[in-house]
């Protein structure tokens, strides 16, 4: 699967309903949270998520961090559910922004993998990209941003 | 007689080299890189071929491991050494998922 080649992601309800839940249950409005968006491996430029992946991690109001066994567990998943993670969703206590540690260790090295940070640990409700931050990986620890108007026509929240 | 002969011509031949291959699976992301392997060669064989099959930078091979079982394997080590059954799965992932 390529995910540069990935130009549009539908999300269904039931998965950002679920995306939400997690991060406002296991943040409990003091920690970041981090979930992973899982599809089916295709070379489509339109993709669905079709799965949402809610690792056991440590975190802390400032930071996060995934076990290896449960970064193993993950990766068996995808192998035997022929999955493939193609974005990770974390949490932020104030304004969305990539870390240096964001930067340096994702879950997926592949040009093109996406990166969203929610502001505010998911507890603003109302305009589901608002404050938002995405990002698009490009190798090498370096991350092209996305402005709002193109995450706005990369992503699309079925209602 | 003749088997006698024949143990004599053997003798004078060089051994053969023995060449032994091994067929591993390489997984990333889901997706699967299947290759034969000579058994003399280096784990970083691998690992390389499957760094450039899956299109990695190099600067970011060096945030990845090859697990198996989810032990990482010692690259440098020779792919015989590390007793791997034939077609055994490799997990190519990070060694680290962080974020702050």
């Amino acid at each position: 699967m390529r995910l540069e080649l990935i130009r549009r992601v539908n999300v269904p309800q039931q998965i950002w309903q679920e995306t939400e839940f997690c991060m406002r249950k296991c943040g409990a409005k003091h920690n970041e949270c981090i979930v992973f968006w899982l599809s089916q491996q295709t070379d489509e430029p339109e993709i669905s998520v079709a799965a949402v992946w809610h690792p056991k991690h440590l975190a802390t109001a400032i930071g996060y961090d995934v076990p290896e066994d449960e970064i193993h567990r993950l990766h068996e998943y995808l192998y035997r559910e022929r999955k493939a993670v193609i974005a990770q969703l974390h949490t932020h206590p104030g304004s969305a922004f990539h870390s240096p540690t964001d930067d340096h260790w994702p879950m997926i090295h592949s040009r093109g993998f996406l990166s969203i940070v929610v502001p505010f640990l998911c507890s603003n409700g109302g305009d589901r990209l608002a404050g938002f931050f995405v990002c698009r990986y490009l190798g090498d620890a370096q991350w092209e941003d996305i402005s709002i108007s193109n995450v706005r026509e990369l992503f699309h929240f079925e209602r | 007689m003749q088997q006698v002969a024949e143990s004599q011509l053997d003798a004078g031949k060089k051994p053969p080299v023995q060449e032994v291959f091994i067929n591993l699976k390489v997984i990333y992301n889901g997706q699967v890189f299947d290759q034969r392997y000579n058994l003399n060669n280096p784990l970083r064989v691998v690992f390389n071929r499957a760094i450039e099959h899956f299109g990695i930078s190099q600067g970011d091979a060096q945030n990845l491991g090859l697990f198996h079982n989810n032990n990482l394997l010692q690259l440098d080590q020779k792919i015989h050494e590390a007793n791997l059954p034939g077609n055994a799965e490799l997990i190519l992932r990070p060694l680290r998922q962080s974020g702050g």
